[in-house]
């Protein structure tokens, strides 16, 4: 094992790595943002009347659950355009796919959240004499709330490590300008074993704060 | 439909399905290999020897807390480093990768499905006269699997969508011969819309039945 490691050219990358962990920061935050309101919306649907709009919906989530991010993302980024003639740069279909795909998976923890609220809580507000929507800010809401919390948190760590796959089409990232930093230095195993660590101080604490919330905030499913 | 259309189909068919031989290859070893580094993780998690403990939850917490994407460029670049041996291949290299990635995940679940068969089980066992080490083959493990059938299969599945990476890697899965075939037919909407249906195809049925599994055996 000869191998002498030289971390010089990524010392002296360093600042760039720390634009791509922006990049990383904002690609999540947009995307659980987004998520967040197309996940919603998808609770909603799945719990309406209207038998057409569970169906898409439900649709939706299988297709989304059921195949890999990565060819959603390269199906967007590449028949987008072609179907619609919007030309969609790296970024945005980046944003979009992460996006669509969190979506499914925080839509079927809404869903969870707001059926695993039993009738009887229902019943036992309106015989307080609350109105229906009294009951829905007061009671079920808050429960709801409670019970979502650490999937959603479980969810946000898997989507901050899922931004590393946007590299692929180019967007720079952390994983996207550590992999330039190595083919400009040939320093490969420097550069990735850095890349490695920045997003092990990145997500490590933040799964360590799931895991407590995950100890502190379980609700059991009626 | 035009004869020489159908024909032509087939053969993209064709092509496509070396691609799936390949995804479920992967995910098959990325999933057995896990599962062989998952149970040896699981035993060290709940071993009474501190550093075996410390060490088995410091492989957990390493692999959940960085991308697979990066484990798998990390190791193609570290192994023929670090091993001195340039024989590897990308395919080797990946397979390797993902089995890592799944034992930090099946680790956990095997470490859930042991500590969910009650002390009485082992004191029972002890009771007859068998070793610990006896204990734990005939009777806590047979029962632990059960019990982890279910999330063993998320495992597998979770295996699928992961194998998808090897794309980075070039090696011809599933997604890597869905871009060469749109590269060449020129027909990417159409191509990446079969290659998604062919995923979901794959991995459909299989939460249908894992859902099954996880009616009949879930751990309670």
């Amino acid at each position: 094992m000869g191998y002498t490691w030289d971390f010089g050219p990524i010392v002296a990358g360093f600042p760039v790595l720390m634009q791509g962990l922006l990049m990383t920061i904002v690609l999540a935050v947009a995307s659980m943002v987004g998520g967040l309101v197309v996940g919603l919306l998808l609770a909603t649907a799945r719990i309406s009347r209207r038998r057409a709009l569970t169906a898409a919906a439900a649709g939706y989530t299988e297709f989304f659950r059921a195949t890999p991010l990565l060819m959603q993302l390269m199906w967007l980024y590449y028949t987008v355009p072609i179907l619609t003639g919007l030309r969609i740069d790296a970024l945005t279909a980046g944003v979009m796919s992460l996006t669509l795909n969190v979506s499914a998976y925080i839509g079927e923890v809404f869903r969870a959240g707001l059926t695993s609220i039993g009738r009887d809580q229902w019943d036992a507000a309106y015989a307080m004499g609350m109105t229906g929507r009294q009951a829905f800010r007061r009671i079920i809401l808050p429960q709801a709330v409670r019970f979502v919390i650490p999937p959603l948190l479980t969810i946000w760590v898997l989507l901050f490590k899922d931004t590393s796959l946007v590299s692929i089409i180019s967007v720079a990232e952390l994983t996207f300008r550590g992999r330039v930093i190595a083919t400009e230095s040939f320093r490969f195993l420097e550069a990735f074993t850095v890349v490695a660590l920045v997003y092990l101080v990145a997500t490590y604490p933040q799964a360590r704060i799931v895991d407590w919330v995950y100890g502190r905030f379980r609700v059991e499913p009626q | 439909l035009h004869g020489e259309t159908l024909e032509r189909l087939w053969i993209y068919g064709a092509f496509l399905l070396r691609g799936v031989r390949w995804t479920l290859q992967l995910s098959i070893m990325a999933t057995l290999g896990g599962a062989v580094v998952g149970i040896l993780v699981a035993l060290g998690r709940i071993s009474r020897w501190r550093p075996l403990r410390w060490g088995a939850t410091l492989y957990v917490d390493l692999f959940r807390s960085i991308p697979p994407l990066v484990q798998l460029m990390w190791l193609y670049y570290a192994l023929p480093i670090l091993t001195g041996w340039q024989g590897l291949s990308a395919l080797n290299s990946v397979a390797l990768g993902l089995s890592l990635y799944a034992g930090s995940i099946l680790a956990e679940i095997f470490r859930a499905g042991i500590l969910s068969i009650g002390r009485g089980q082992w004191d029972a066992g002890r009771a007859i006269g068998m070793r610990p080490a006896q204990v734990f083959r005939r009777i806590v493990l047979p029962q632990a699997v059960v019990r982890m059938l279910p999330a063993f299969g998320n495992a597998f599945i979770f295996s699928i969508k992961t194998s998808s990476l090897a794309y980075a890697f070039g090696i011809h899965e599933l997604l890597r011969q869905v871009e060469a075939l749109s590269g060449f037919t020129l027909r990417r909407a159409e191509v990446f819309t079969a290659g998604a249906v062919v995923y979901f195809l794959i991995i459909y049925p299989l939460t249908v039945g894992v859902n099954r599994l996880h009616h009949r055996y879930a751990m309670r």
